[in-house]
């Protein structure tokens, strides 16, 4: 292949700058290393956000595969933590996103719409987006992440409130057969293979399995602390994974399914429950499947179709007083999309689809509770991107959703975008638009005697997002993105506790409003890739009082550097502000908290040319911190717990390590 | 880490010098010896990039055209985004023949071209392949570039 090195070696700007690149030297051997890098690389913003219109109506973020990898990310919450803006709380029973500062602890990022290659993983009754360990998804096949910020629903109706996050699995192509092994402090072990291929037909294929094992860690709650009383939770916080993922693609088909068990120790005495005594869990099984198929029908005008199917079902144990209370539910469903895009109007790029969703079956049980309450919803939406002038677009969307759940809802949601080419590199956005959230299942119909009671008349949450943001490229490899926003969220549900009964309920407890700045800056500093975050948040309840959970500032750095010896060190920092405590009522300011500042790092090397390894320092200063849980952890039943418990202590220092084989 | 930012016409040349040295056409050379472009010539576009890449080397000579009338002897054509409209009577002229047809725009694999560039999120750029097309002109694309293709129609 030495005519291609040396055709490529002449092409001017874009050989130099590959030339001089780690990723030409990335320990990328034999016969192309340049088509590879290629496809790495990022075309300026300028010029490509005013080509691709779908990604301009909002701040998108993409991690990339390679980062992943290089990072050590085992979860999606560990990836997305990684931008500015965007926090995870984790309680040990799951992990909570916070999206520019609005993360109410315990809400089961129900107003974060999760999407697997297009299609929604968010339940039926709880709506949860799984972002911890329970997202059903391996991340090493994760071929990028795309997170989108600011009011979704003129696209994707509820639950797109804040952000929607869409994850694009890799193909089986260039996959091969591959073996990992890993063990990590806690009794920590997995095990995973994993097997890609494509013909020459383009019939691209991929299996993966894997299982994980955790012993978890001992805690200590200063909550329960009093003489005589054992504050410790020993052996409870153990966890068990086990995925599978199958794909098929060609050409324009793609089908999967994502299958997903979890057990999940609950070390920390929610809900009232025994703090020390084993046997409280939450367990989790996902289905999810899905087909989609793009068609181009004319050089103008494509369709897409898909369709999928899900089941989700939960099943708890709660221990009180040494006995088991099971707590269950049941999430069935099927929804679909067809939608088509066209150009064929000069100066118009129109889109225009429908989408239904039918939740056949949202069954909650317990000992207090049977209730099954199926949903449907039906969306129909338009947008309508147009080239005003030279170098400034007009997006215009608007779709109208009616969900019938009992209750209906009709919902019209707008969005106005303006993105403007301000300079040779540069270009500013200004979008404003609406988005809802009908109160999901868990809200209206959960009961449980002692703790909590139903409340069937809630309404929706609406919400409504301005935003200013500009993206800068400056010469080589480095940019530089800042975004001004303010979101208004009416009628907000959320758990209170009140306190004279202790007995929980969701509200609707009114608006709140949330501010903030957000600045990314990307660069090269030598071989060193650097990526460095920082947002500043506020949130307010109609009354002045502060919402729990939201850090005042957040810092982030990841840095990627190539090392001597065919290494790669990835490391990144993380830097969350003061933060109040869940006070159990929004209308009341909870205790504020002193932020914290948590390190990692991961090494990866080479042995051979078919086996990788990595080493990951998790948590590399060993600093004891906490995250910001809700006021399910501050249930004063049947008396043991001390004082209020308003923080999760998280991991400390943990040292872990893989290995993996590519046959 | 985000990749290296580079202009888009560069890039572009960039992947079109690639998938000049991975397909093998029929007949002695297996080179093609004319690429033509078709689109509006900007100074600086990614004709402008490929032409200096290959200037000094050995491989084909870069030609502009403004129609499909002056298409003889091009064994590649690279239609720009501003010529969706020549594609499908490019796909019908030539079938048969051995012309590699790369689009600037999405959606030309599905519809007859061999190759096709895709925006693969992020500022990222990628490709799909029109195997069968490709095949049916008697052109033999290397699997290490179907591997790497986003999709393979």
């Amino acid at each position: 292949m030495i005519p291609l090195r040396r055709s490529l070696r002449c092409l001017g700007l874009v050989l130099a700058s590959v030339a001089g690149s780690p990723w030409a030297e990335s320990g990328r051997q034999g016969a192309t290393p340049m088509l590879e890098d290629l496809l790495e690389m990022r075309v300026s913003s300028a010029a490509r956000r005013l080509q691709t219109p779908a990604e301009a109506p909002s701040m998108v973020k993409v991690i990339t595969a390679g980062e992943i990898h290089r990072l050590g990310w085992r979860t999606l919450g560990e990836a997305l933590a990684s931008l500015p803006g965007l926090h995870t709380s984790y309680d040990r029973s799951y992990t909570y996103l916070g999206v520019r500062g609005f993360g109410r602890p315990g809400d089961f990022t129900s107003r974060v719409l999760l999407l697997v290659d297009g299609q929604p993983i968010n339940d039926g009754i709880y709506d949860q987006a799984p972002i911890g360990s329970e997202f059903p998804v391996d991340m090493s096949l994760v071929e990028r992440i795309e997170f989108v910020p600011g009011a979704g629903s003129v696209m994707y109706g509820g639950n797109a409130l804040l952000a929607v996050i869409n994850v694009v699995t890799r193909s089986g192509a260039g996959l091969g057969k591959r073996l990992q092994v890993g063990v990590g402090q806690g009794g920590a072990s997995s095990l995973g293979v994993s097997a890609g291929w494509r013909d020459d037909a383009g019939n691209d294929g991929l299996l993966a399995a894997t299982r994980e094992r955790s012993r978890g860690h001992d805690l200590y709650f200063e909550s329960y602390q009093a003489a005589g009383a054992n504050a410790w939770s020993r052996g409870l916080d153990h966890e068990a994974n086990d995925r599978f993922f199958a794909q098929f693609r060609r050409g324009g088909f793609a089908a999967s399914l994502i299958l997903h068990d979890r057990t999940k120790g609950l070390p920390g005495g929610s809900f009232g429950i025994d703090l020390n005594t084993p046997g409280s869990r939450v367990r989790d099984r996902r289905m999810h499947a899905h087909a989609s198929y793009d068609h181009q029908i004319s050089t103008a005008t494509g369709v897409h179709g898909q369709a999928y199917a899900m089941e989700v079902l939960y099943n708890g144990e709660w221990m009180y007083s040494a006995v088991s209370q099971p707590d269950g539910m049941v999430a069935r469903g099927f929804g679909g999309e067809a939608s088509v895009t066209t150009t064929a109007l000069s100066g118009h790029t129109l889109l225009a689809g429908i989408s239904l969703r039918r939740d056949t079956e949202r069954r909650q049980f317990s000992a207090s509770l049977n209730s099954n309450t199926p949903r449907s919803a039906i969306g129909i939406f338009v947008q309508d991107d147009i080239a005003l002038v030279d170098r400034v677009i007009l997006s215009a969307g608007l779709r109208y959703d009616e969900v019938r759940a009992g209750t209906n809802y009709q919902y019209l949601s707008p969005r106005l975008a303006l993105i403007m080419q301000a300079g040779p590199n540069t270009v500013v956005k200004a979008i404003s638009g609406t988005a809802f959230r009908p109160p999901n299942a868990y809200e209206t119909d959960y009961a449980f005697t002692g703790t909590n009671i139903a409340n069937p008349a809630l309404r929706s949450e609406r919400n409504r997002t301005d935003e200013l943001g500009v993206v800068h490229e400056f010469g080589g490899d480095s940019s530089l993105s800042g975004s001004l926003y303010r979101t208004r969220i009416r009628d907000l549900i959320s758990i209170e506790r009140d306190p004279t009964t202790n007995l929980q309920q969701h509200h609707n407890v009114g608006r709140v409003d949330a501010r903030g700045i957000e600045l990314e800056a990307s660069s090269r500093i030598g071989i060193v890739s650097v990526r460095g975050g920082l947002s500043w948040q506020r949130v307010r309840h109609e009354g002045g009082a502060d919402v729990a959970n939201t850090p005042a500032q957040l810092a982030k750095l990841v840095l990627d550097a190539p090392m001597p010896g065919g290494l790669r060190l990835g490391w990144e920092s993380h830097y969350v502000g003061t933060r109040t405590t869940d006070s159990g009522l929004v209308g009341t300011t909870g205790v504020r908290i002193g932020g914290y500042g948590v390190s990692h790092a991961t090494l990866t090397g080479n042995m051979g040319r078919d086996t990788e390894w990595q080493f990951r320092l998790h948590n590399v200063f060993d600093r004891a911190y906490g995250n910001v849980v809700g006021s399910e952890y501050n249930t004063n039943f049947p008396g043991v717990q001390q004082s209020p418990m308003t923080q999760m202590p998280q991991d400390r220092r943990r040292v872990s390590a893989t290995l993996r084989w590519t046959f | 880490m985000a990749g290296e930012v580079v202009a888009e016409s560069k890039l572009k040349a960039g992947f079109i010098a690639n998938f000049l040295q991975f397909v093998r056409w029929p007949g002695n050379p297996a080179r093609p010896t004319v690429v033509c472009g078709v689109g509006a010539e900007r100074n600086g576009d990614a004709l402008d990039h490929l032409q200096e890449s290959i200037a000094r080397d050995s491989l084909p000579r870069v030609k502009r055209i403004r129609s499909l009338h002056e298409i003889s002897g091009c064994q590649a054509v690279f239609l720009e985004a501003g010529q969706v409209g020549l594609l499908p009577p490019l796909v019908e002229a030539n079938a048969g023949r051995p012309v590699l047809i790369i689009t600037d725009f999405e959606g030309g694999a599905p519809l007859g071209a061999t190759l096709s560039f895709v925006a693969t999120g992020g500022g990222r750029l990628g490709f799909d392949i029109n195997h069968a097309a490709a095949q049916a002109a008697g052109l033999s694309i290397n699997t290490r570039l179907l591997q790497l293709a986003r999709r393979v129609y």
